[in-house]
């Protein structure tokens, strides 16, 4: 009897520990927590880039995921005193618009280019939205490189997304306009305001952009797109809000209509009608900006006409399918075939099929047309819906498993849901009240399906307070099992709209440690020290400074005059990886200039007051930082004093 | 900025005197002399001739001067100069012996 009890004693404690040590869904020391999986050690780097739009800042902001730390704010829109952008003469004419020099956009949604479906990290486009525009930022070297202005057009929303060879990037207009604009009553909105839509060709070798044509179309609100990708390349889906065309109270009046739609618009046909010569020329004005690497300058050039495609008279271009509810996201899966469209207004989210469309449009499977424009029947495009999934889907990014992911913003949550059975497997609180979402890919064929990322409209006590205006609170989740799990919380910069995400080992290798000295072509360059010079050409005075530590050469400059207008060009001669340099000026009404190796900037001085003026290095580059500096002696206007520059005693 | 002495400048040093430095318990002594061989900046040999004299690492101050266009640091001539990655390498004829 002992020895059986002694046994069965035995094989349960033995049981037991092995039962608890096979098990590793056990919380404790088997598991692993959040804070691991977000942890990068100090000197180690993040997994991914995430470009997250600043929103009403008008920048781009750079962060690592999986740690949420912030690494850049790249100005695009708005001036930025920090890196000079908008404030130096190299890039004041990055702003330049037909409504003059705008110091400031609103920057929704960034997109990074592609090569057939793949992220490939070259340039991420970005969308102005109130004066509108599409900037592309160069991934080599973090900056803004060029900024095209988009005609006919106002409120510059569904942008800037590209198509899958990134052949196109596209523009779309969310407030109905007079198309050209012209003196008439707002009352008469309905037929007589137009949407348009804008296709930019990029160039494949260095991304030059063009407006190759627009297509005129009803004065619905054109909201976000993207394109079709696999055997839906070709196509582009855009969505619509506001088919009441109400331009009054559209909290109320746009929300009257069932269903809006979903536009689709066959851009190969669009080339191919361009071809045929099926389009009007359109006199419009707007600015091309572009910022040449090799002279480190950018310029305008004021383009005056476009190609305007009518739908009405290019059948097969565009149609319509009925998605209901002021839908927002539009967005196509990774194979090409699902278009999902997210009724703000709706608590399911519509899925339509891409091959069934093209079913439906053989068989003329219409409902009527608008406009002239085809509208395809709901039941004949329509895949299925996640029945009561939320409340106020917005957007839908994908992984590479099938798995779909919807922001909803009314009930503040992530949904998981099965692409094909339109069942929800998982949902997610998210803190608070989501806008869009993120995974890096997952706007394209080949998704990397390990995170996603949240970002919040309303972040309330989710920080340290810092009076009424608080940050915008993003949450980072793992996606790699069944259920999501919540990982990390971290603010955002400005407002974020959306973001695109990309491996860093797509885009580090690539990027720019110095600019060499001898590529660099600025007019007024200077590359040695024996070579600085002080030129007077009337009232106007260029002096050709150059940096390196820990001395500005010439450091003391005499016979400027009250009046002259000084243009300081500096060459920072550095050629060493993050030794840049800065430079200011008392009394100067621009910021400083903050200048990388190998690079010249330019500021201008216009001297009001007599006296001995100092100027100095700004960014701190070496140990006798606080010894880099000048002085620039100004007399009255009437001098005579003769222009003299020097650096140490002759 | 590092101060290379040739070859032939340890070779001119009193026999024995390299080969004692480097006997391990006398490691401060010849780090002492080899951190005197170091100064912050990155300076060309032209824009040497600007300076009296510079503190090295050693904390101890060496002399610059210009005789007939050449510079000599704490006597040492300098006979060529590497610029590098981070910096510049000087060539020196002779070991640039400090105080203590």
């Amino acid at each position: 009897m002992k020895n059986k009890l002694f046994h069965f004693t035995t094989i349960s404690v033995v049981g037991l520990l092995l039962f608890a040590c096979g098990n590793p869904s056990q919380s404790g020391a088997l598991g692993s927590s959040a804070a691991e999986k977000v942890y990068v050690k100090p000197g180690d780097h993040d997994e991914f880039y995430a470009f997250i739009s600043g929103g009403f800042n008008g920048q781009l902001s750079v962060y690592g995921l999986p740690s949420g730390r912030l690494f850049k704010v790249i100005p695009v829109f708005s001036q930025d005193a920090e890196k000079a952008y908008g404030y130096n003469e190299e890039t004041k004419p990055l702003l330049n618009t037909s409504h003059g020099f705008i110091p400031w956009d609103d920057l929704h949604h960034p997109d990074i280019s592609q090569t057939n479906g793949v992220l490939d990290g070259r340039w991420v486009f970005v969308n102005g939205n109130n004066t509108p525009r599409i900037a592309k930022v160069d991934l080599s070297t973090f900056e803004t490189t060029e900024i095209i202005e988009i005609p006919n057009s106002a409120g510059n929303h569904s942008s800037s997304y590209v198509t899958e060879n990134t052949e196109y990037v596209v523009a779309g207009t969310r407030f109905g306009v007079p198309v050209p604009q012209r003196d008439i009553s707002i009352k008469e909105y309905k037929e007589n305001f137009k949407g348009v839509l804008s296709f930019i060709s990029v160039e494949p070798e260095k991304g030059n952009m063009d407006i190759e044509f627009q297509i005129m179309m009803p004065g619905f609100d054109y909201d976000k797109a993207h394109p079709g990708r696999g055997d839906s390349h070709g196509w582009f889906f855009f969505t619509t809000y506001n088919t009441e065309e109400a331009s009054t109270l559209l909290e109320v009046n746009a929300s009257q209509n069932d269903k809006d739609f979903i536009a689709a618009v066959n851009w190969k046909k669009a080339e191919e009608y361009i071809k045929a010569g099926n389009f009007k020329t359109m006199p419009v004005n707007y600015a091309h900006n572009v910022y040449d690497e090799e002279t480190q300058m950018a310029t305008t050039t004021w383009k005056k006409e476009i190609k305007m495609l009518d739908p009405a008279e290019c059948p097969g271009l565009v149609y319509f399918l009925p998605t209901p509810k002021s839908p927002h996201g539009c967005d196509v899966d990774p194979t090409g075939e699902y278009i999902v469209g997210s009724g703000k207004l709706s608590a399911d989210v519509t899925v339509h099929s891409f091959s069934k469309m093209l079913k439906a449009i053989e068989d003329q499977s219409f409902t009527g047309d608008a406009y002239g424009i085809p509208i395809i029947d709901f039941e004949a495009v329509n895949a299925g819906s996640v029945k009561q999934a939320g409340l106020g889907p917005l957007h839908t990014e994908f992984d590479s498993e099938g798995n779909a992911y919807t922001t909803f913003f009314i009930s503040s949550e992530v949904v998981k849901w099965k692409i094909g059975t339109w069942e929800v497997i998982d949902r997610k609180p998210t803190y608070y009240s989501v806008g869009h979402l993120m995974i890096p890919g997952g706007n394209s064929r080949e998704p990397f399906g390990k995170y996603v990322v949240a970002m919040n409209k309303i972040t309330k006590d989710r920080y340290l307070p810092t009076g009424p205006e608080v940050t915008q609170s993003a949450q980072l989740y793992d996606i790699t099992g069944e259920k999501m799990e919540l990982l990390l919380d971290f603010p955002t910069v400005g407002e974020p709209h959306y973001a695109a995400g990309i491996p860093a080992d797509l885009v580090k290798p690539r990027s720019k440690k110095i600019f060499k000295l001898e590529d660099n072509k600025h007019p007024f360059a200077t590359k040695n020290e024996s070579d600085t010079k002080v030129v007077r050409d009337g009232k106007t005075v260029h002096v050709y400074m150059t940096t390196i530590r820990s001395h500005f050469a010439p450091d003391n400059i005499e016979g400027i005059k009250v009046g002259d207008k000084v243009y300081f060009h500096i060459t920072n001669l550095e050629q060493d990886y993050d030794v840049p340099h800065g430079v200011s000026m008392i009394g100067a009404n621009t910021s400083e200039l903050l200048i990388m190796p190998g690079q010249t900037e330019t500021f201008v001085w216009e001297p009001k007051q007599v006296g001995v003026w100092p100027f100095y290095c700004t960014d701190f580059c070496s140990a006798l930082h606080q010894e880099m500096q000048g002085y620039v002696r100004v007399s009255p206007a009437s001098s005579n004093i003769q222009l003299s520059w020097s650096l140490g005693d002759e | 900025m590092v101060f290379a002495p040739t070859n032939d400048a340890f070779d001119a040093l009193p026999e024995g005197t390299v080969a004692n430095l480097l006997k391990p318990e006398n490691k401060d002594q010849l780090a002492y002399i080899l951190k005197h061989h170091v100064t912050p900046g990155n300076y060309s040999k032209d824009f040497l001739k600007k300076f009296k004299k510079l503190g090295q690492a050693s904390n101890e101050n060496i002399t610059v001067e210009v005789k007939d266009g050449e510079v000599y640091v704490g006597g040492a001539k300098i006979i060529a100069s590497v610029p590098a990655g981070n910096g510049i390498v000087h060539v020196v004829d002779k070991v640039i012996l400090p105080k203590n």
